[in-house]
């Protein structure tokens, strides 16, 4: 247990009727961390964000924010102010008095709370715009209402719940830019909880990945991508190939021979193994290389045969869905001067290949 | 059809569409000539309406601004209707948040408890209401029709404010929790800052309900008549053109107050109330 | 959160997360509590209690014009085995059936027309107009009928100026049944416009595609798609004319009289009210099993 984390979460869990939304889980996170919590829809995220802010009391388990048990402290005590994604701003209120609400719950006299109120719409590039009403602004402005309204108690941590998906993509990406520089201005713990795995990449300094109320993994984007624990966070990721086999033989460098389905490929063996042990390893997307099907891969290489399924084009980067024998399907992630010469369609026959330090054996199979 | 060419399909189109027209004209014409004719000949020199008319006189409007029983009428509706509406409103209100936020056990029996009363007919009620009351000493007061009305028009309050309580979302009272306010001061300063147009839509109907209603306050008020209660009696005697012109402050007064409280509600046909999005 | 034209109880409120078991700090009760009681006394004294008190009192004794507590079937066996009781029962439903018979035959014309004919803004100002008579005026209205209707009447002045003989037009079935109509039309024509209002059009619109005349579609689509709320307003309708009092009064002159004039005049002569409160008690269960079955016809419309 990390005593120096300014949120920790000992194993919380809560119980709804009929449904274990949290399944007692550890989490510390520093001071100044931002933190995404990611993961399928049900899997506890914002059960778990709702936690934190005390809108929902745990069923077991505790919280402790700044050393401080959260046990007998209820929401409106917490000083855990929250963006939400549906925005949930005041419709009677003026844009200045929706930011002001929380200065005026804490007993804050009206001019001070005007001037900080001000100075934090100023901040958020709102300056004017005080005396408009909600319903007169546009989904950016609101967005950015929602989180002057969060910062203007200057709290130590934000919780943000899904803030960006009621947005539009370029008002996301731009969003996206906002909070990546409030957080480096302000330096406070950012709780964030999405499903957007490219938000989640982008922003955090570490991802919490859940699943059926379960913390499936914890670590830097990274280091999740490139080292799943498990085939759920593998597969969860997106953008890893996954693959399972027994072990065929093992040698002295550390390489395993994995015999599977689709053929036998060499894995590095990161830990012990017994020859027949049930295995799985990943191969990430963007280490995967394509090559007309007439030619050779390159010695060495693992590699495979299939037809083009499928293309996806975002920003410059393309994802080749490749189906393989017995309908597996592989996926390869370039950028799209890499593969242009290769003139993919679908049904178009084509090689893959990697090379074989690159598939990373899963420590377990669960 | 066969037999018919199109021509005659449009002719039959526009016929029964005229006649649909026309029907429903009628039917306003059901609806609104009565008023009218109060309205008319309450203005009329003649004693008792007929055609042709008897010329244009004021004074049966003079009549009852001098008649002592109809001015104390008059001032026992205000009074009754005012505290009927601000208690229904302020009834229905608590009984509406409780339906919109919480689950517990009896919440449909306690919810028809709210809603039944305007369903049971008011003869029925009104000596309910009096037996029970003047058992327990509260009977021929002013203050026992407020509270028969209360009992009443606390349905209508609660139905238009959980009307727009709907609209509120859980999010919005959370967010004030989540923003340092307790769930009392959230109560004042979010949710009945969010339901004000309801309030006051509710504050009207409650007005209205009790302006017109007379069985009850018949049976309850004894020897304190409210305004329908004294048409009600006047009926009883002789016709006199007295009523025409109570009829047409009264009518001018509950017609008022409906459609404030229509403005304040924003009734649409077949389409949700106006939503104020908060995105 | 959707917001539908009628709250319903069966709406499913915003559930009250957060109570769950670890809960400490300010009770989380203060509110409901407070919030709670108030209304349900209020209802509980000014409703229920008179209500019950009322079944109470049918078996009470009034001696020398007092109200004697007792436990005697007196009254019941008088009551039940009346024949101005009978009659005045099979009188008060006989004239409420009609009354529903008649508002709905009105009503759905008229609600279609609105609801499908006018346009927008025509359509919000008829449902305001409509809304005013439901909430004033109505002993004013019939006041006016009486005045219109009366043998000396604008009526039949009007008839008088055509060279018709005056026609006995109060007093009989034909302005009770105006009466009732201008108590409960209104209404009546308001639920059906809702109702017809939340009637997916796309429904009209494929009946009509696969060759549905106009007058079919009503028949087989709309009705069949409205008919809880036909129930309803039926319903309504019914409940309304069946404890009028006003109207059996100054249209028809309480002759025949109705079970609510009964009851006035149980009242009026000698205070007996626990003979009154027996009339009032089968009145009520009259209404609850007519209700009863109207509900019961609803809720099997097809699946």
């Amino acid at each position: 247990m990390n005593n120096d984390a300014y949120v920790s979460l000992r194993a919380l869990d809560k119980r709804f009727a009929g449904h274990h939304a949290v399944r007692g889980i550890d989490l510390d996170i520093a001071a100044g961390e931002f933190v995404a919590i990611m993961g399928p829809s049900g899997c506890g995220k914002s059960t778990t964000l709702r936690l934190l802010a005390g809108l929902d009391q745990p069923s077991s388990g505790d919280i402790l924010i700044g050393g401080r048990s959260m046990r007998d402290v209820p929401a409106y005590q917490r000083d855990t102010p929250m963006v939400w994604q549906s925005l949930a701003l005041f419709p009677f209120l003026t844009v200045a008095q929706n930011v002001e609400f929380p200065l005026r719950m804490k007993g804050l006299g009206a001019e001070a709370r005007r001037k900080r109120a001000l100075d934090w719409l100023g901040r958020m590039g709102l300056a004017g715009m005080g005396d408009r009403q909600i319903a007169q602004l546009s989904g950016g402005q609101r967005q950015r209402v929602a989180i002057a309204r969060a910062l203007v108690t200057e709290p130590s941590i934000l919780l943000l719940d899904e803030p960006l998906s009621a947005l539009d993509a370029h008002l996301r990406v731009r969003m996206q830019t906002e909070l990546a520089r409030l957080h480096r201005e302000l330096r406070i713990t950012f709780v964030y909880v999405t499903h957007a795995q490219s938000e989640a990449f982008a922003l955090a300094d570490r991802i919490v990945i859940m699943n059926e109320g379960r913390i499936q993994q914890v670590g830097a984007p990274q280091d999740v991508y490139r080292a799943p624990v498990n085939p759920f966070v593998a597969d969860f990721i997106g953008t890893n190939n996954l693959l399972t086999g027994t072990v065929g033989a093992l040698d002295a460098e550390g390489w395993a021979r994995v015999d599977g389905a689709l053929g036998s490929f060499a894995v590095p063996a990161r830990r012990a193994l017994d020859r027949g042990a049930d295995v799985s390893f990943v191969v990430a997307a963007d280490r995967v290389s394509l090559r007309p099907s007439e030619t050779e891969a390159p010695a060495g290489a693992s590699r495979l045969e299939g037809a083009v399924l499928g293309l996806e084009f975002v920003g410059s980067t393309q994802t080749v869905f490749i189906e393989l024998p017995g309908g597996h399907e592989f996926r390869a992630q370039k950028q799209q001067h890499e593969i242009e010469s290769l003139e993919l369609a679908p049904g178009r026959r084509v090689g893959l290949h990697w090379d074989p330090k690159h598939a990373w054996l899963l420590p377990r199979n669960a | 059809m066969s037999g018919m060419t199109g021509i005659d399909h449009a002719r039959a189109r526009k016929i029964s569409r005229a006649a649909q027209y026309a029907w429903l004209a009628l039917l306003f014409a059901f609806i609104a000539a009565p008023m009218l004719v109060i309205v008319v000949f309450s203005f009329d020199a003649n004693r008792y309406p007929t055609i042709p008319w008897g010329g244009f006189s004021l004074q049966w409007q003079r009549a009852i601004l001098d008649d002592e029983m109809v001015r104390d009428a008059f001032v026992n509706t205000l009074v009754v209707a005012l505290g009927t509406a601000v208690l229904s409103t302020v009834l229905g209100f608590a009984a509406a948040y409780l339906d919109h936020r919480y689950r517990y056990r009896g919440k449909s029996a306690f919810a028809m408890l709210v809603a039944i009363p305007p369903a049971v007919p008011a003869t029925i009620l009104g000596m309910a209401m009096l037996a029970f009351l003047s058992r327990i000493g509260l009977f021929g007061r002013v203050e026992a029709i407020v509270a028969c009305h209360v009992a009443i028009a606390t349905s209508f309050s609660m139905a238009i404010i959980r009307l727009r309580l709907g609209e509120l979302g859980p999010d919005m009272e959370q967010a004030a929790w989540n923003m340092g306010a307790s769930p009392a001061t959230g109560l004042v300063r979010v949710v009945i800052p969010f339901c004000r147009s309801s309030l006051i839509a509710s504050f009207f109907l409650a007005a209205a309900v009790s302006f017109d209603e007379f069985m009850i306050a018949w049976f309850v008020g004894g020897v304190h008549e409210t305004l329908p209660v004294r048409i009600l009696n006047l009926l009883q005697g002789q016709v006199s053109p007295k009523i025409n012109a109570i009829g047409t402050v009264v009518l001018a007064v509950s017609v008022a107050l409906v459609l404030l409280a229509q403005r304040f509600m924003g009734v649409r046909a077949g389409r949700p109330a106006a939503r104020t999005a908060t995105e | 959160m959707n917001a539908s034209s009628t709250p319903s109880m069966a709406m499913a409120p915003v559930p009250a997360r957060g109570r769950g078991s670890a809960r400490r700090g300010p009770s989380p009760r203060t509110v409901p509590v407070l919030l709670g009681l108030p209304v349900l006394l209020w209802q509980l004294v000014f409703f229920a209690a008179p209500l019950l008190f009322l079944v109470v009192v049918t078996f009470w004794q009034v001696r020398s014009f007092k109200l004697q507590p007792a436990l005697s079937l007196d009254n019941w066996t008088r009551i039940l085995g009346a024949s101005n009781f009978h009659q005045a029962a099979l009188h008060s439903l006989a004239v409420s059936a009609t009354a529903t018979v008649l508002a709905l035959a009105i009503a759905f014309p008229a609600a279609y027309t609105i609801a499908f004919r006018l346009p927008a803004r025509w359509r919000d100002a008829a449902i305001a107009a409509l809304l005013v008579p439901v909430f004033s005026s109505y002993i004013l209205r019939i006041y006016a009928w009486q005045i219109v209707l009366s043998p000396e009447g604008l009526a039949n002045t009007l008839l008088g100026a055509l060279g018709v003989s005056a026609l006995p037009l109060l007093g009989g079935a034909l302005s009770l049944q105006i009466g009732l109509l201008t108590l409960s039309l209104p209404v009546a024509v308001l639920i059906l416009v809702f109702a017809l209002g939340g009637v997916d059009s796309s429904l009209v619109e494929a009946a009509e595609n696969l060759g549905c005349r106009r007058l079919r579609v009503v028949g087989h689509v709309l009705l069949p798609a409205i008919r809880p709320a036909l129930v309803l307003a039926g319903s309504t309708t019914f409940l309304l004319a069946f404890g009028d009092y006003v109207s059996p009064v100054f249209m028809t002159g309480s002759n025949p009289p109705t079970l609510s004039i009964l009851i006035v005049d149980t009242v009026k002569s000698g205070s007996q009210w626990p003979r009154a409160s027996v009339i009032g008690v089968c009145m009520l269960a009259l209404l609850g099993l007519v209700l009863g079955l109207a509900r019961r016809l609803g809720a099997r419309s097809a699946a």
